[in-house]
């Protein structure tokens, strides 16, 4: 019974979060009268944008963003993209049918956000040039950089000063602590776990692969990478050395793995276009492969997401050490 | 043609000293290029492959990623060789080619179409597809071109090319992956995924050349004339047939294992040409084996510039051949193009229909104003006819701030494309000639991609003032290059224009490749794009409107232009005064407009072209009309843009060259 009213008092708030007229519910009351003061939140272009009070309704247009918000407790009243988000990263609560699809992370729809009435729209800073006049016309927008660069933080900092800033602006601070607690606990955990299997230092490469025009692309992680630096945290060892660019990651093609295949292999691929299993298969280089033959070449869970917030750092942690046998 | 003729005694000695310094070219390339790739493994490496000593896995990187690339090179390449070989001789048209002649993009089209479908298919089916679609493409354009007239064959080539590619891009879109990939393919490549495609269509390839051998004789009857070849016996129609369909066989093939790649196909039988070989019996195996030392060639470079071992993406060989490519064919053109300044350009046109011109105006005003209703009323959130008259909601309100704007600014560009399209016609006596088709937004992209790779920190605001510049840069270019011995032959005009369009693109996918994901919102803005536009976005529209009223002011020069050459000299037009005016003013148009929404193509071709239908050929009428018909057009593309996959957008660029691909099909029709 009691489940049942839980059940029903969620559709009614997550009904509310998406109809734009619907007057706040008392959660929402509450929740603004105890943290009605003004927030500020510098953006990656300089541009500090302050709000009166935190914001309740907000549109996330790049997926890191969403998951950060979704991570604090916040859903998001539109996001962008959110079919290709479900797919592609699967840690974290799920949006589908509690938000409003606002289009693509490129070109968001102007007009579906003017509708949802946003107080926050939190855009990502290679995607806006375009439409940031015309969003900043609907509410005021906050832009982020996901690569960090200029920050002088790494990658994997940069991600947990993001989710810090971010609640500041939604006033869930006490939710990033809590957070980000959870990680450190989880890279305490999955350390521990991987020392007593004995694989504490193992060397590895993660990869995402796709299929490119001809032929299957993959993209290897580079030591400046988010999902390097976290593994890192985990005592494992990135046998990448190539160059990574801006997120962290070097585009290459079969071949670059002989150079690190006696490390072990981590990849991801969708369901849908898995080159490890196709293609690839039946490519001579990757039979060869040292990891191949030894059975290193591990498969993480096809949803996770690589250049993620917390909670896909957690999967990363959580899929690797599952890869490991730890 | 004097080069292909002119075979002399000399031709055997210098046969052999050409192809045997081409095989040992191509021999020296296939040792570097073997060399080069990912793991870092190099030819030291590989040569104790040959004395058994090799380290373990050598093979496996021999045989699964060097091999397969190095063969796909060499099937490409030679393919393409012999194919613009074929072409140039059965069209007696030196700057006909499979890119040229669009073979390359009907096959791409039909390869990209399948696998859009969900068709997984092998090698061998997916080059009969490929040859299809390239066949089609081709009759297309034979069709549309004529066979006299060299430069209109070439730029109806161009302008099928152009509305193929588009339609293969937006196959590529609807079926979404990672954007970043998608922007580089149909650029032509020769990764491979193992040898098997390679391997297979080498059969394929090496027997349609042995085929060509076999027409070698009648093959060089034909360079000397039909009439010639006929008098000696030669079955012209079935051995132009014949050469065409193994040209577009050899095309099909290079496709299905690279893309599209361009320019091989021209610059390898031209260079040929130029060496002084004019039989075809040595002319077919000269023009493979340049073509394969051009392809992997241009691979070797790619890769040693953007060295794969070092971690580098990948730089497609066709990006390559392009840029190399681009200069050489604006150098041919320049050859080629003079002498046919009477003959050369103008399009019959279809038996006109004339509609009284207040009737033309009233419809065009009535298709635009329909049009711009229902942009009102289409989109995200609903608006009714009701709230337009008298928007009482608060929403309503803002979203028709929305769009109003941008439909505001996709009339007055279309209006502008409109007008240049006008503009340009006028001086190239061409019905298909348009301002992106010579090169003029290419130049704009260049620009706008330069300036955030130089400038990263520039402010937005500053990237269609630089497209802008761009735009006009990019005539001056063409006008310094065609301008020509006191003349201004529009069919070279037109050629050069094409060269640079080339030369543009690559360099935009060059610069793309190197700066990465930075660059996405310049490829968004390149697509040619209505989204998010607003008012301010009209300043970069009022001095092109300015330059189309003055184009409508000076309608009669515009007219006595389409007499050709001596009747205006004689009623005392400065004659190529008078061009240089008009076409800056149709760069000012063209550019502003790629300032204000990006690289729009086909509303300068469609829109004058019905204008023209509607009221004749007379400017001062046809102007107006065109320029109703443009904004319609553009209107048109950018509420079935925002509607379609709402709410995901399409760019508008993309509709205009959906629709201007049927239009231009119906012309071709027309025009027989």
């Amino acid at each position: 019974m009691l489940r049942r009213v839980v059940a029903v008092l969620a559709l009614a708030m997550a009904a509310a979060a998406c109809g734009s007229t619907a007057a706040p519910t008392a959660g929402q009351a509450t929740r603004g009268a105890a943290a009605a003061k003004p927030v500020s939140i510098k953006g990656a272009d300089g541009v500090a944008v302050e709000l009166k009070a935190p914001a309740t309704k907000v549109v996330s247009l790049e997926w890191t963003y969403t998951e950060d918000l979704l991570a604090l407790g916040v859903t998001p009243v539109g996001v962008a993209d959110v079919d290709n988000y479900e797919t592609w990263v699967t840690a974290g609560e799920r949006v589908n049918g509690r938000t409003t699809d606002v289009g693509t992370r490129q070109e968001p729809s102007l007009e579906k956000i003017t509708a949802l009435a946003p107080d926050l729209i939190v855009a990502e800073k290679f995607r806006v040039g375009q439409n940031l006049d015309a969003l900043k016309q609907i509410a005021p927008v906050v832009v982020l950089d996901y690569t960090g660069e200029g920050t002088g933080r790494t990658q994997y900092a940069h991600m947990r000063q993001t989710l810090k800033d971010l609640a500041v602006v939604v006033g869930r601070q006490a939710e990033a602590d809590r957070v980000l607690a959870g990680l450190d606990a989880k890279i305490a955990e999955v350390k521990g776990r991987l020392e007593k299997a004995g694989k504490a230092g193992t060397d590895y490469t993660v990869t995402q692969g796709y299929t490119g025009e001809n032929a299957p692309v993959l993209r290897l992680l580079a030591d400046n990478s988010l999902a390097a630096q976290v593994l890192a945290e985990a005592g494992l060892k990135n046998a990448w050395k190539g160059k990574g660019d801006s997120w962290g990651m070097t585009e290459t093609d079969v071949e670059a793995l002989k150079q690190v295949d006696k490390a072990t292999l981590l990849y991801v691929a969708s369901d849908k276009d898995n080159v490890f299993t196709g293609a690839l298969a039946k490519n001579p280089i990757w039979q060869g492969l040292a990891f191949v033959k030894e059975k290193r070449a591990l498969p993480l869970d096809p949803g996770t997401w690589l250049w993620g917030g917390p909670k896909t750092t957690e999967q990363l942690l959580e899929e690797t050490a599952k890869a490991l046998g730890a | 043609m004097s080069t292909a003729t002119g075979g002399d005694l000399r031709v055997p000695a210098r046969s052999f000293a050409v192809i045997g310094t081409g095989l040992a070219a191509l021999a020296l390339l296939c040792v570097v290029h073997v060399g080069q790739g990912s793991s870092g493994i190099g030819l030291s490496e590989l040569a104790a492959l040959l004395t058994g000593t090799a380290a373990p896995g050598v093979s496996d990187i021999f045989m699964g990623s060097r091999l397969p690339r190095l063969l796909a090179g060499v099937v490409a390449g030679g393919a393409l060789g012999v194919s613009g070989l074929l072409i140039q001789t059965t069209t007696r048209n030196q700057a006909a080619a499979p890119d040229t002649l669009g073979v390359n993009a009907g096959a791409y089209l039909a390869v990209v179409a399948a696998s859009f479908a969900g068709l997984n298919l092998g090698a061998l089916p997916q080059g009969t597809l490929a040859f299809a679609g390239g066949l089609a493409a081709a009759l297309l354009v034979l069709a549309l071109g004529g066979r006299d007239a060299p430069g209109r064959v070439i730029l109806a080539g161009t302008a099928v090319a152009m509305a193929l590619m588009a339609t293969a891009t937006m196959l590529l879109m609807l079926d979404e992956y990672g954007t970043r990939g998608l922007f580089l393919w149909g650029s032509g490549s020769l990764v491979q995924s193992d040898v098997g495609r390679a391997g297979g269509l080498l059969v394929v390839v090496a027997a349609a050349v042995l085929a060509a051998m076999a027409l070698a004789r009648p093959l060089d009857l034909l360079a000397l004339g039909d009439d010639i070849a006929r008098s000696l016996g030669t079955a012209v129609p079935r051995v132009r047939a014949g050469a065409l369909l193994l040209a577009i066989a050899l095309a099909a093939a290079a496709v299905t294992v690279a893309g599209p790649l361009a320019f091989v196909g021209l610059i390898a039988p031209v260079s040929v040409r130029l060496l002084g070989l004019g039989r075809h019996r040595a002319l077919i195996p000269a023009a493979a084996v340049t073509g394969m030392v051009l392809l992997l060639g241009a691979d070797t470079l790619a890769r040693a510039v953007f060295d794969p071992a070092d971690g580098h993406a990948e730089l497609p060989a066709g990006i390559v051949t392009a840029l190399l490519g681009a200069p050489f064919f604006v150098v041919l053109a320049r050859r080629l193009a003079s002498g046919h300044v009477e003959r050369g350009a103008a399009v019959a046109l279809p038996g006109r229909r004339r509609v009284p011109y207040p009737v033309v105006l009233a419809l065009s005003f009535a298709a635009l104003a329909t049009a711009f209703v229902l942009g009102l009323r289409i989109g995200d959130v609903p608006v009714t006819f009701a709230d337009m008259l008298a928007p009482g909601d608060e929403l309503v309100r803002r979203v028709l701030a929305l769009r109003v704007p941008r439909l505001v600014v996709a009339a007055v560009a279309g209006a502008a494309l409109a007008a240049a399209g006008v503009a340009v016609q006028a001086v190239i006596r061409n019905p298909l000639a348009e301002p992106g088709l010579l090169g003029v937004t290419g130049g704009a992209g260049v620009a706008a991609v330069g300036l955030l790779i130089l400038v990263p920190a520039a402010p937005r605001a500053l990237l269609p003032l630089v497209a802008f510049a761009g735009a006009l840069a990019a005539l001056g270019l063409l006008v310094a290059v065609a301008y020509r011995k006191g003349s201004f032959d529009p069919v070279r005009v037109v050629l050069v224009g094409i060269g640079i369009l080339a030369g543009a693109q690559a360099l935009v996918y060059f610069a793309a490749l190197k700066a990465g994901m930075a660059l996405a919102a310049a490829l968004t803005w390149m697509s040619g794009s209505t989204y998010a536009r607003s008012s301010d976005d009209l300043a970069w529209l009022a001095l092109p409107m300015l330059a189309a009223v003055l184009l409508w002011l000076a309608a009669r020069p515009l007219d006595l232009l389409a007499l050709g050459e001596d009747l205006p000299r004689s009623l005392g037009l400065p004659l190529n005064g008078a061009r240089m005016a008009i076409l800056s003013a149709g760069a000012l148009l063209a550019g502003g407009a790629a300032a204000a929404v990006g690289s729009v193509g086909f509303v300068g071709l469609v829109a004058p072209h019905l204008a023209r239908r509607l009221v004749g050929p007379g400017h001062r009428r046809l102007l107006p009309a065109a320029m109703l018909l443009g904004a319609a057009l553009v209107v048109a593309a950018d509420s079935l843009g925002r509607w379609l996959l709402a709410p995901k957008e399409l760019p508008s660029g993309l509709i205009v060259a959906l629709v201007g691909t049927p239009y231009l099909i119906w012309l071709l029709r027309r025009s027989r």
